[in-house]
């Protein structure tokens, strides 16, 4: 345990966390969900490295899709990058994937109906939580192409869009008749 | 950190993770039930963490857990066996659910206040003495998700702040700051004096 912090007074409630059950038995379905899916995905054999030198192949690195994707969503937060509205940019990839390809059905479905409100139309001090919810979108899309097989990406790529789109028609409708 | 270069050599040579070397060969070649018993094995351990980082929600939780477990299965052919299988898993576990945790940092700092201490230190506390574990386990969930990652990581994982920074991709004096910020709410939240 690390104690390196000087925040003594707290010791007794890190001892009472160290306390807490350290197991919690997952539902039975959840080994029949990962049960279904090794069967559609067997383990991938390592590349061949017969002309890589030992030194090399010692030091080679395979990043798990996990790392990948959050290294793209820490850039993407990083440079802010608004991907939405009239500038949206397809995520650059060799094929898309299943989940890509639905992320894109759902990108254009909420695209169509947040581009049927004007944006002029839209009160300003909604910009900052709009920007911020399309920059989130932006970094779940971009998760979603570094990890092809991470589904829970999807549900939380529609919430955000919901949000999104509900956060502007409740604004829309603040502006339209205003209290 | 690169997971599959985790080395917690401590634990690596004990009889469990020379017993889950064998399995996790043999899951490698794709024997499922070898696979299966791995994940008898550590899921329980996992779904803990994975239950905490995800504020108690178990589609969450259940989520990253299936997801963890189907990276590693894909990727057991690169293990090199320099490290457990448990450090292993237990790296990808926090990856994953950190993963969604930056993912939705956007809207659930809409949809739950992120600097709530206030509204925190305003709800309905438990019983000011000592707290039980379930109230433990309540007032967990009640954090906002970086100052519970940060917290659950440090207090109960044992990691350092400069494990928690790269993983979270912060300045270390953040993660200090989110942990004095989260043990604060905590003790809000169950009705303690700071």
């Amino acid at each position: 345990m690390n104690t390196h912090d000087n925040d003594h007074d707290h010791d007794d409630l890190a001892a009472r966390l160290r306390r807490l059950p350290a197991e919690r038995v997952p539902p039975a379905v959840a080994w029949q969900r990962i049960a279904a899916q090794l069967r559609q995905a067997p383990p991938q054999l390592p590349p061949p490295l017969a002309a890589v030198p030992a030194s090399v192949q010692y030091r080679r690195r395979h990043w798990p899709r996990g790392i990948a994707a959050a290294a793209v969503v820490a850039l993407v937060l990083a440079g802010g990058g608004r991907w939405w509205a009239t500038h949206e940019r397809p995520v650059a990839v060799a094929q898309a994937s299943p989940l890509q390809r639905q992320a894109d059905v759902l990108a254009a479905e909420y695209g169509q109906a947040i581009a049927a409100i004007p944006p002029e139309t839209v009160p300003a001090e909604l910009a900052p939580a709009l920007h911020e919810l399309d920059s989130s979108a932006g970094s779940i899309r971009s998760a979603i192409a570094q990890s092809p097989d991470a589904g829970f990406l999807l549900g939380q790529l529609r919430r955000t869009y919901a949000l999104r789109l509900e956060l502007t028609r409740q604004g829309l409708a603040a502006a339209a008749f205003p209290t | 950190m690169d997971m599959l270069d985790a080395t917690v050599t401590a634990t690596a040579h004990s009889p469990q993770a020379a017993d889950d070397a064998a399995l996790a060969r043999a899951a490698a070649g794709g024997d499922t039930r070898a696979y299966e018993r791995l994940y008898r094995r550590h899921a329980p351990r996992l779904y803990a963490l994975l239950w905490r980082l995800c504020g108690g929600n178990a589609a969450r939780a259940e989520d990253a857990l299936q997801e963890t477990f189907i990276q590693v299965w894909r990727r057991l052919p690169q293990f090199r066996f320099e490290s457990a299988l448990g450090t292993w898993l237990h790296r990808v576990a926090v990856n994953t659910a950190l993963m969604e945790v930056r993912a939705s940092a956007g809207f659930e700092a809409l949809e739950r206040d992120e600097d709530g201490m206030d509204a925190l230190a305003e709800m309905p506390a438990a019983t000011p003495c000592r707290s039980t574990g379930l109230d433990l386990e309540r007032a967990l969930e009640t954090l906002p998700p970086r100052a519970r990652a940060v917290l659950v990581l440090h207090d109960i994982e044992g990691w350092k702040h400069q494990e928690i920074a790269e993983e979270l991709q912060m300045a270390v004096g953040s993660s200090k700051a989110q942990l004095h910020r989260a043990r604060c709410l905590l003790r809000a939240r169950l009705g303690e004096a700071p």
